[in-house]
């Protein structure tokens, strides 16, 4: 199955939290920071804009995390 | 005791200008470019803000804090430099992220990190008064777009109704820009007794 995306803003601390918990999980993940690339910041707006913003392999997508947004 | 704010002369000399900021941001340019090339003052503004440059304890300086990912800062900080040039102040940008003791002296609200942040100073860096993050029409419109889409499109997801709701946005972002000058404009007329 494709792995998850999640798109993040360094600073943000939702994605932050999620990173954490995630890893914790041994969740599989990419992340792609749109701060540090126009290109992923381009890409992240084809869906919302909003962080974070997860990409599932499904092609469904969730903007936030834990009620929290960046 | 008042207390002793961090934004010193030296301090405030370290922030990027316009110039510089822009040269050294990692995403949304472009845009910053469109909305800067996009915003010009009218004879009647370049007049005031001249006169608020001039007045006793009238502007000296801008401090900006923001972010280039933010699409507030995006729209907000062009209208701030064209405002610094019309007034011929000394603007001073700084990264929110990596300024925090900065962003601490003026959150929104008192708890808010809410950016842009245009803070007003005479010479020697006493606070006028300060403008945080979009006009109040923005808010209005913003929530009557977020409103109005949800009706329209029950059945969207969450995905398909911001992506709506940001293409009915743009359309607004050259009168909220306009705005925002409006509403910096008035707060430092009604500071420094001005019209």
């Amino acid at each position: 199955m494709a792995k998850r995306i999640v798109y993040t803003i360094s600073t943000c601390p939702a994605c932050r939290r999620l990173k954490e918990d995630w890893t914790m999980q041994g969740i599989d993940f990419e992340e792609r920071q749109v701060d540090k690339s126009q290109a992923w910041m381009d890409e992240a707006r084809r869906y919302g804009d909003m962080v974070p913003l997860i990409r599932y392999g499904n092609g469904r997508v969730r903007i936030g995390y834990k009620q929290m947004i960046g | 005791m008042e207390k002793k704010s961090v934004v010193t002369p030296g301090r405030f000399a370290k922030g990027f200008t316009y110039a510089d900021y822009i040269a050294q941001i990692k995403v949304n340019k472009d845009q910053f470019d469109r909305f800067y090339a996009g915003c010009t003052l009218a004879a009647d503004e370049t007049r005031f803000f001249k006169k608020a440059a001039q007045a006793k304890g009238g502007i000296a300086r801008m401090l900006v804090l923001g972010e280039d990912w933010c699409p507030d800062v995006v729209r907000g900080l062009p209208a701030m430099a064209r405002i610094a040039e019309a007034a011929g102040v000394e603007l001073r940008m700084f990264p929110r992220d990596s300024n925090l003791d900065i962003m601490n002296e003026f959150l929104n609200q008192g708890k808010f990190m809410s950016i842009p942040v245009c803070v007003f100073f005479t010479k020697d860096l006493k606070e006028i008064c300060r403008w945080i993050e979009r006009p109040e029409s923005a808010n209005k419109e913003r929530a009557q777009i977020e409103a109005a889409t949800r009706k329209e499109m029950p059945a969207a997801s969450e995905q398909d109704l911001r992506l709506a709701m940001r293409e009915r946005l743009a359309g607004k972002q050259p009168a909220w820009q306009k705005e925002s000058i409006r509403e910096m404009r008035q707060v430092l007329a009604e500071k420094l007794g001005i019209k």
